[in-house]
């Protein structure tokens, strides 16, 4: 096996063990979000996203269940509000997938 | 696929989204407009000229604590309901300090100018006279640093309305006198101001419906 095909290989192995829970477009993107936003709620999410009320509900479980995001609940007033905030896990996580898929692009052959 | 993902765009259009509502270009074209309208009302309410300045301030001051409550109401019971909330990131908030800066630096600048034209240190003439050019440079200044830190655009072209409606006024002032030049200068950049924020606020009513209660809270 060619030098170069050994490195296309190892590219190819190093995409195959991506983080699967943020490798999805609609995690990937409520992760981008929540990274460059301190905090924000449901509706803003979902305003900004542009997801149904269950999808993106559906997607913040498995972010949660993967310790990436956490809830915070909070009072507006008098009523309760749900805020929702990237954790230190999510944050690390989130900038090693940046840096494993920014280094298998630039790797790739033009 | 995803390495060109622009962290600060996802971050600006985030910001901006509190932009689209209009209710800011409302409250910035009730602030060009007090100025026309309030020495109008003044007029009406005290035809006593030594007591017109007072009535002036009075009527300043109703007017520009109007256009804080549309706004706070505004962003309260309609933008909030609509687009969510969100806290942004430190530097964010240190971009807003500096345009609280710039905005505390142009009082103090327009305060030095209403000094220096009151004590008669810079003669108050009926030609196009130092305050006026003064008042619309600061204008210019004031607003493009704020739409620079606040990534709102629009503001920039704010500036240049607050500087035209100046040399409206002075242009205004030899067909219709003194009071009236206000009303039109003021009137007509206040009132187009307005307007666009109206038809944002009205494109964004459109746009963002009134979420049901799970969805508010998210769950």
């Amino acid at each position: 096996m060619g030098s170069k095909e050994k490195k296309t290989n190892d590219e190819i192995q190093s995409l195959t063990t991506v983080d699967r829970v943020i490798h999805e477009p609609a995690r990937l993107t409520i992760m981008a979000h929540l990274y460059v936003i301190e905090s924000a709620d449901f509706l803003f999410l979902m305003q900004q996203i542009g997801l149904t009320f269950g999808n993106l509900s559906a997607h913040l479980s498995k972010l949660e269940a993967a310790g990436y995001i956490k809830i915070v609940k909070e009072f507006v007033g008098k009523k309760p509000h749900t805020m929702l905030v990237l954790t230190n896990k999510g944050r690390t996580a989130f900038e090693a997938y940046r840096k494993n898929m920014k280094e298998f692009f630039d790797d790739l052959p033009p | 696929m995803n390495e060109n993902m622009d962290l600060k765009q996802i971050e600006k259009k985030a910001w901006i989204s509190y932009f689209q509502d209009g209710l800011w270009d409302i409250f910035v074209g009730l602030l060009l407009l007090n100025f026309g309208i309030a020495p109008l009302i003044g007029a009406v309410i005290n035809s006593d000229y030594s007591q017109s300045e007072l009535s002036d301030l009075i009527s300043y001051s109703i007017i520009l604590i109007a256009a804080y409550i549309i706004l706070y109401c505004g962003k309260k019971y309609i933008t909030a309901p609509r687009l969510g909330r969100a806290k942004f990131s430190t530097e964010r908030k240190s971009k807003t300090k500096k345009t609280t800066i710039v905005f505390g630096l142009s009082a103090l600048f327009g305060l030095l100018v209403f000094i220096l034209i009151a004590t008669d240190f810079i003669p108050f003439k009926n030609t196009l006279q130092f305050g006026a050019i003064a008042f619309g440079i600061n204008a210019i200044i004031v607003f493009s640093a704020w739409a620079y830190f606040f990534d709102f655009n629009r503001l920039y072209l704010y500036g240049w309305f607050f500087a035209a409606s100046i040399l409206l006024v002075e242009l205004s002032r030899p067909y219709v006198g003194i009071t009236y030049d206000n009303v039109i200068g003021f009137g007509v950049f206040g009132g187009i101001i307005v307007l666009i924020g109206i038809a944002y606020l009205i494109r964004f009513l459109q746009k963002y419906s009134l979420p049901t209660e799970e969805t508010y809270h998210g769950e």
